[in-house]
């Protein structure tokens, strides 16, 4: 019987199994009706992205934000059309040096911490520099740090790069020369010099207006403003609102959102930055001394709150903080709880001496829960 | 005093083929598949808790054979449960059609006294054949339109599929694959290749997600996800746990096209990110090849419908004092060929019936609790074609029919036996 029955078990064994190569249907013609079709989107309209650089408090991305940087090219050098896109808000190639590349990164997130790593990583080297040990040099008016850097980079051997940058916050502008180290060294001055003579200047087409000066009268209507403030130091529109726990100041002259003082240097803001939730949890874990990575298990046991309808991870580490624009706190804790949205992580952060931060974490998680979108 | 002898013949065992039908046809085995049907629905709802409707579907009831895990943690270690081999729906339906047609209606005498038995069993079968033809003939989707605005597609709630179009004029020319090709084939670091003789170019489709998330890679940040640069930024998926009812997951892949003359090579992340009520133009990614515009479009199935259905009027309302709705229903205008259209008023149980297509009132939107208000709102149908449709109703008659002839033949004979053991006594 067994005999008999196995052609009919082979069949149901094979049967199954057998499954037919990928291939393209036959070429159907549709109307304009039955698939409408928009042909020249964007890869970003394409994907559903939006725009993270420039709608944020400075965390990313100035340039669309309205703010550019003039200065204009040393000798043999030429302008390319800028690709912010690839966060390249200028481009400059050189004459003679066609593996030579330059280029201006205004303002990305990530903190300094993170981006001076992520730069000697591009040459390999795991033994990164203090920040404190990189020489001064003027960028955009403004003190900045020079890196030189030489060997194999992205795998091209023989390379260097010299990268001038600013901090601001979180967020970090560069000036970035990469190419054969002859190349780079012979023009190691003319990049100096741009980097000097770099300004930042406002994009906006309004003409500059004059400065406010103390005790000019304001027009009808016009709120009022601090003695000190300045046109520039005014606060941006605020895209959120929240419940702020009786004893934090508001902080003025702030980029930040809802940003908030507390204690003995304590500080409180909600911001935005693109990137996965798993690396800003990392990256924010970088700000505390020996915290270092989450394993997959500590990241799937991260805590999570309830903040702008949803549920956002909860980052809760103690010891010795320091922020990626420089500040220390010894003995410090920091609170993060962040939530992905519309592409973006949305993030509130509060860090402090590890008991302010203990008489603030009720008010903080309040804080959290009733914070929304103002419309 | 010693009678005859008595001769016992030797048993005969019966052929292979005798012993086959005779299994097929066996009520053991009717008994054995409705148990394990039983413990088969048992443990697919039970599965439900943890997996989404779909898959369980898909995978208990639409499968030949499936492990149930049970969730028992076993002593032998950590993260080990107790998971059982089951036999799958699709199994034990076909083996209970096979037993039904055998011992039903092969082996049953074909006499008027079993008339009504063959009958019913012919209306069973009918009822099962029909749920073959529905999971092998049938497919369902779904519509979603504002007030105002018609369509002439429906797209599928779960399935993907990647289509390569060429403009052509204001038309498009269209090729598609099913992304189940793609499901396993082309998860990292596989890869699946579509090739036609007529095309100019190769498609290797790479990296597939079945839920994810578009990212602009940034350089503050790393991944190890293949990242795509071009020209406009660098682009990578994220990937994100699949949800457990499916219709909430958006896949994504990445594909790279190479020209068979040159092999010059076009990369580009797609994602199947649906936008409708709001959008129903698709927005692929675009490529050109020997002076034609090509695109590359991962999206949710999409069916063209025999006919145009616009939506005129949604109304909706809410249980007193509060934002639940009690009753929705929607007004729509099916064109056919009609210049006018034809109205049509769709509500509970009362769906559109056309050209094979059954449109049934599913959801709508905005719903309380979302960003945005309506009015305007838009209504949802789940839009099914069935060739079987009505096969059930069909199958209930016939069963229907047959054990009203059993029933009312037995009773005859009920009476007719009654009658004669009442008249009998008194003839003697």
């Amino acid at each position: 019987m067994m005999r008999s029955l196995r052609p009919v078990l082979l069949a149901l064994v094979v049967v199954p199994a057998c499954q037919r190569e990928a291939e393209w249907s036959p070429p159907q013609s549709r109307s304009a009706e039955q698939r409408p079709t928009n042909w020249d989107a964007t890869t970003r309209d394409r994907l559903g992205l939006p725009d993270l650089r420039g709608t944020t408090s400075g965390q990313a991305g100035g340039a669309a934000a309205g703010l550019q940087f003039a200065g204009s090219a040393p000798t043999g050098w030429s302008e390319q059309p800028a690709q912010p896109g690839r966060f390249r808000d200028r481009i400059w190639t050189i004459g003679g040096a066609p593996d030579v590349e330059c280029y201006l990164t205004n303002a990305v997130g990530g903190g300094v911490q993170q981006n001076v790593a992520r730069w000697f990583g591009q040459f390999g080297i795991r033994d990164v520099k203090p920040i404190e040990a990189l020489p001064v040099v003027e960028f955009a008016g403004k003190p900045g740090r020079l890196l030189e850097l030489s060997g194999s980079f992205q795998g091209k051997a023989g390379y260097a790069m010299l990268l001038a940058f600013t901090v601001a916050g979180d967020s970090v502008t560069t000036l970035k020369m990469t190419g054969p180290e002859a190349d780079v060294a012979a023009h190691k001055e003319e990049f100096l010099a741009l980097a000097k003579g770099l300004r930042a200047a406002s994009a906006s087409p309004m003409p500059e207006a004059p400065p406010i000066e103390r005790g000019q009268p304001m027009p009808d209507g016009h709120p009022p403003i601090g003695g000190d403030a300045k046109r520039d130091t005014m606060p941006p529109p605020q895209p959120f609102a929240a419940e702020v726990p009786a004893g934090w100041q508001p902080v003025a002259g702030t980029q930040r959102l809802l940003h908030h003082s507390f204690g003995s240097g304590g500080e409180v803001y909600v911001s935005q930055l693109g990137g996965t939730m798993r690396a800003m949890l990392d990256i924010w874990r970088g700000e505390i001394a020996g915290a270092g990575q989450l394993s997959e298990a500590e990241f799937a046991a991260v805590p999570k709150v309830p903040m702008l309808g949803g549920q956002a991870h909860l980052l809760d580490v103690a010891g010795d903080y320091r922020s990626m624009g420089g500040k220390q706190i010894p003995g410090g804790r920091l609170l993060v709880a962040a939530i992905e949205q519309d592409g973006a992580i949305v993030f509130a952060k509060l860090f402090g001496t590890a008991a302010d931060v203990e008489a603030q974490r009720e008010g903080f998680l309040r804080f959290c829960a009733t914070l929304r979108r103002n419309p | 005093m010693n009678g005859p002898a008595a001769h016992v013949a030797p048993p005969v065992a019966p052929s292979p083929l005798r012993a086959v039908v005779d299994l097929l046809a066996s009520m053991k085995l009717t008994i054995v598949l409705l148990l394990a049907f039983g413990v088969l629905t048992f443990a697919g709802t039970l599965a439900q808790q943890h997996q989404g409707l779909f898959v369980v579907q898909r995978d208990y009831f639409e499968s030949f054979w499936v492990v149930w895990d049970t969730q028992m943690p076993l002593p032998l270690g950590r993260d080990l449960t107790l998971k059982v081999p089951l036999l799958g729906g699709y199994s034990i339906l076909l083996a209970l059609f096979v037993n039904l047609v055998v011992g039903g209606v092969v082996r049953h005498r074909w006499n008027w006294r079993n008339a009504g038995i063959l009958v019913a069993h012919l209306g069973i079968g009918l009822l099962l054949v029909a749920g073959w033809v529905k999971l092998h003939y049938s497919y369902a989707g779904h519509v979603a339109l504002y007030e105002g605005k018609s369509t002439r597609t429906m797209v599928s709630f779960h399935d993907f599929e990647l289509a390569l179009l060429r403009r052509d004029g204001d038309r498009v020319v269209e090729r598609t694959v099913p992304a189940t090709a793609f499901e396993v084939a082309a998860r990292a670091p596989r890869s699946v290749t579509l090739d036609a003789p007529d095309l100019p170019f190769q498609v290797v489709v790479s990296g597939w997600l079945e839920n994810c998330r578009p990212q602009q890679k940034g350089p503050m940040f790393a991944t190890d996800m293949p990242v795509v640069e071009d020209g406009q930024g660098a682009w990578f998926l994220q990937s994100v746990p699949p949800e457990k009812e499916r219709e909430r997951n958006t896949a994504g892949c990445y594909v790279t096209v190479i020209e068979k003359v040159g092999r010059k090579e076009h990369k580009a992340v797609l994602h199947g990110l649906d936008l409708r009520p709001f959008a129903e133009e698709r927005s692929p990614f675009r490529f050109e090849v020997e002076g034609t515009t090509w695109g590359l479009d991962l999206r949710r199935v999409v069916w063209d419908l025999p006919f145009a259905v616009r939506l005129d009027r949604f109304e909706k309302s809410d249980h007193p004092g509060t934002m639940m709705a009690r009753d929705f229903s929607s007004w729509v205008t099916v064109f056919d060929g009609a210049a006018e259209g034809r109205p049509v008023h769709i509500y509970m149980n009362h769906p559109l019936r056309s050209h094979e297509h059954v449109f049934f009132q599913t959801n709508w939107g905005p719903q309380p609790g979302s960003s945005m208000k309506g009015p305007p709102w838009w209504s949802v149908f789940e839009v099914a074609k069935n060739p079987s449709d009505a096969w059930p109703k069909y199958a209930s008659y016939v069963i229907l029919l047959g054990l009203l002839v059993h029933f009312i033949a037995k009773l005859i004979r009920f009476l007719n036996s009654s009658t004669r053991r009442a008249t009998l006594p008194e003839m003697s």
